[in-house]
């Protein structure tokens, strides 16, 4: 039988580890809302720049021939994949969900006989990736000075991508990341970056044709796509950091709950143990005394 | 008057009926009246008038690079970040 002073130990190394779960719980909730927030107020950036961008493609006058980020590739040979993952663990599921995504995809491109590089994107999911597909890593490493402001790390992202593609490095880059549903359910997605898939030219309407540009679209049609491209980047990583509180707060709340049972049926077994040995050593007193 | 909007990735700047509004265009300079053909705007970092009257000015913005879509009836003004002249 476990002794009466290992059980309140356990008791007690329970309670402690609960006080931080529901901590946890309740930093990441906060978190939760402030991530938010920040997506909403990037949310009509993103959304307004994209019914551009198609407003823009779809138009007749607009040559997209020679733009190099819309055509398709011409092997479609060298891959690039960009994933997305968080920084820190205790979320659950929600880095390895990612991962086992990525790795289906490596799995199938390894099939098809396509090389390719990746670049982790959050140090949970260059971990995890490391002991099997270290080796497919980008050598060069990005540098990023503790910059918060979410669309500035996207476009240092999209430059770094940018200066690979234009280096001929890759011909089709493609990035993982957790688009958010609810708290309870962040679902990975796949997402294919460069050549920007294409808008189907039958969307074109003649009322969209009247329209002018300053300067000549072909002059600004690639910094516009670049900016797209940012967009896109930026809109991955809000998203994936709005799943990981919404993935860390489920994680935590679930620990809480696992922490509050073991506590009771800790307890309970200790009362039981505390009852028998009261007895036991009452049985003993009392057949001592018969026996004199 | 008609509808400007400035548009960020940390939001939504400015929302506001105008007069006109001068926009710093990468060929230079453009005032965007009511009616106004619709355009496609290349900009460039500069200064962003937006005027009550012809000759009044309501308030300014400086802005980083970044494009505008005008319309009509709006003006939708897309920069990576701008900021309020006191």
């Amino acid at each position: 039988m476990v002794s009466l002073k290992t059980l309140r130990t356990r008791i007690r190394t329970v309670q402690e580890t609960q006080k931080i779960t529901t901590a946890m719980m309740l930093v990441s909730g906060s978190k939760l809302r402030k991530a938010e927030t920040r997506y909403e107020e990037a949310e009509v950036f993103i959304k307004g720049f994209e019914t551009l961008l198609k407003d823009v493609l779809t138009l007749e006058q607009i040559d997209t021939v020679g733009v190099e980020l819309l055509m398709p590739p011409k092997e479609n040979a060298r891959h690039l994949i960009i994933v997305m993952t968080s920084d820190r663990g205790l979320c659950g599921a929600f880095n390895t969900v990612i991962i086992r995504e990525v790795k289906n995809h490596l799995k199938s491109l390894e099939e098809e006989g396509k090389t390719f590089s990746i670049l982790p994107w959050g140090r949970k999911g260059r971990d995890l990736l490391r002991g099997n597909w270290g080796g497919y890593f980008l050598k060069e490493e990005m540098v990023l000075n503790n910059e918060t402001n979410a669309f500035k790390k996207a476009n240092f992202l999209k430059d770094h991508i940018m200066n690979l593609y234009k280096r001929d490095m890759f011909d089709v880059c493609t990035f993982f990341y957790s688009q958010f549903y609810s708290v309870m359910s962040q679902v990975p997605q796949k997402e294919q970056l460069i050549p920007v898939s294409f808008f189907p030219r039958e969307e074109r309407s003649p009322l969209q044709s009247l329209r002018e540009f300053e300067p000549d679209p072909s002059l600004f049609l690639e910094s516009f796509l670049e900016m797209y491209l940012s967009t896109r980047v930026m809109h991955g990583m809000l998203q994936t950091e709005w799943s990981e509180q919404g993935a860390r707060m489920m994680a935590m709340d679930g620990a809480t709950r696992n922490a509050k049972e073991m506590t009771q049926s800790l307890q309970l077994l200790y009362n039981r143990s505390r009852q028998a040995t009261i007895t036991k050593e009452l049985i003993e007193i009392i057949s001592g005394s018969e026996a004199l | 008057m008609f509808k400007v909007m400035i548009i960020t990735p940390s939001g939504v700047l400015l929302d506001e009926d105008v007069f006109m509004c001068v926009l710093p265009g990468e060929e230079g300079a453009l005032g965007v009246l009511e009616n106004h053909i619709p355009m496609v705007v290349a900009l460039k970092k500069g200064r962003l008038d937006l005027y009550k009257t012809s000759s009044e000015i309501l308030r300014q913005f400086d802005i980083e690079n970044g494009y505008a879509q005008i319309n009509k009836e709006s003006c939708f003004v897309y920069t990576e970040s701008a900021e309020s002249v006191a």
